[in-house]
């Protein structure tokens, strides 16, 4: 006697029940599938920059914040971007356990192939100077990146003779406006500071130097905000100002 | 739902079965009867619960099971994605009565269990198996889940694997585990 087998041929009787349509499992698999080429699409931009973000720290300023060099690197780490790729990472990792055969990865292995596939796209995303564009576009259209972004962090520390801020106002030869990343507005003096690049009206400028009173600080040294790694490429476009004569040179030496 | 008859099925295989009950839903009768049975006692062995509990939970797998029938591809055994849907009921059932599980093992299957742990290192007198199932109830239960599959079910671990949604080597890994917290279990309880 098939109790149980009976019963539920009843019920879908009664009830008039039907399998599923495949194509409603096939919408599902597509929709997880789809979410999961966005997530390693994205995290390789996010990659992109990481890259971008490390090439182009200034390691000549480390002594400033710390004896020990090498220990710069936890305040240099591109933690919002580190973050980003944490959520992603578990986005991944969330959608692909969902898939048909998911659960059949282990959880270390999956995370691996993620990081060596964003790895990999992130590089070349980072050759075609994505990273660059990206950070660029987020640093302009959010405002409250520039206090999570670790640059900027380091490079707003007036006290340790380190300053940055978009270029508002050209003076004289001798003198411009910054706006800085508090949006605060100071007088710099290039008298005789070293120019890494041409001040341009609009660019983003990275400062070395020491507050000599209210808002007023003398420059040693001006770089573009990008670095001078990126100014090397024919392609790409420091800050809002033109590629210049000064980008050949080293930064820091 | 009742024309195709019990001997049209006889031939095919559950694999075969599922692929028609997408064209003829009436095949679905003959998988039913070919799982009810054994299913039932995996429920039983899993929850605890006595018949009229198990056929329940039973049920509405079974009509889970018709309605995904189309999400079914031929990548698993289907005696695997079976077993999956009918343990998530059960687990799903046993969480929403908040019940206490309590799995009941005869002697041939304390036998299977105590054959692959290495008792004569450890303990010299023989072990009454009643007692040591109130040590196994005890156990967590994704342990307890792995040792009713392996040792009651007689799944291997790509099935369990299937079963449980699990990497092979963790079920392999969870397996182990297993049996040395019952191990531990029993000489914390000088059985």
């Amino acid at each position: 006697m098939n109790n149980v087998t009976e019963k539920v041929i009843q019920k879908i009787e009664a009830e008039k029940i039907k399998p599923a349509s495949k194509s409603k499992f096939f919408l599902k698999r597509f929709i997880l599938w789809f979410l999961i080429l966005i997530s390693v699409v994205l995290a390789s931009l996010v990659m992109a920059v990481v890259f971008f973000l490390f090439t182009n720290l200034d390691w000549d300023i480390a002594g400033r914040f710390t004896p020990f060099k090498p220990l710069f690197i936890f305040l240099a780490l591109p933690y919002f971007w580190l973050l980003l790729l944490a959520i992603f990472s578990f986005l991944v990792y969330r959608n692909y356990r969902h898939t048909k055969y998911g659960y059949r990865l282990k959880f270390g292995f999956l995370i691996l192939i993620f990081f060596a596939l964003s790895l990999l796209l992130g590089f070349f995303a980072y050759r075609l100077d994505l990273g660059h564009r990206l950070e660029k576009y987020i640093s302009e259209k959010m405002s409250f990146y520039n206090h999570l972004d670790s640059s900027s962090i380091i490079w707003n520390s007036v006290d340790r003779g380190l300053l940055a801020g978009k270029i508002i106002e050209i003076k004289s030869e001798s003198e411009v406006v910054i706006s800085d990343l508090n949006g605060q507005t100071w007088h710099v003096i290039l008298n005789e500071a070293v120019l890494k690049t041409t001040p341009s009206l609009g660019e983003k400028i990275k400062i070395i130097g020491q507050k000599t009173g209210d808002y007023e600080f003398l420059a040693k040294e001006i770089r573009p905000w990008c670095g001078c790694n990126k100014c090397l490429t024919a392609t790409s476009s420091c800050g809002a100002g033109p590629v210049n004569k000064f980008c050949g040179s080293n930064c820091g030496h | 739902m009742s024309t195709i008859s019990p001997e049209s099925c006889q031939n095919k295989t559950d694999e075969e079965l599922a692929g028609l009950v997408k064209e003829n839903t009436e095949y679905f009768a003959c998988l039913m009867r070919r799982y009810e049975k054994r299913l039932l006692l995996y429920i039983g062995r899993l929850t605890g619960f006595k018949s009229n509990d198990t056929e329940d939970i039973l049920q509405e797998a079974f009509i889970k099971i018709f309605y995904n029938i189309a999400d079914f591809d031929s990548g698993l055994k289907f005696s695997s994605w079976a077993y999956r849907i009918v343990h998530n009921e059960a687990i799903s059932f046993l969480r929403k009565r908040k019940a206490e599980l309590v799995v009941d093992w005869s002697a041939e299957e304390w036998q299977n269990l105590t054959s692959e742990i290495d008792w004569q290192k450890d303990f010299e007198q023989k072990i009454d198996h009643e007692k040591i199932s109130i040590l196994l109830n005890k156990l967590k239960p994704r342990y307890r889940d792995v040792l009713v599959l392996k040792f009651q079910e007689d799944r291997d671990y790509a099935e369990i694997s299937d079963i449980l949604q699990k990497p092979m080597g963790t079920v392999a890994t969870l397996i182990n585990r297993a049996k040395k917290e019952l191990k531990k279990e029993i000489l914390k309880n000088n059985l």
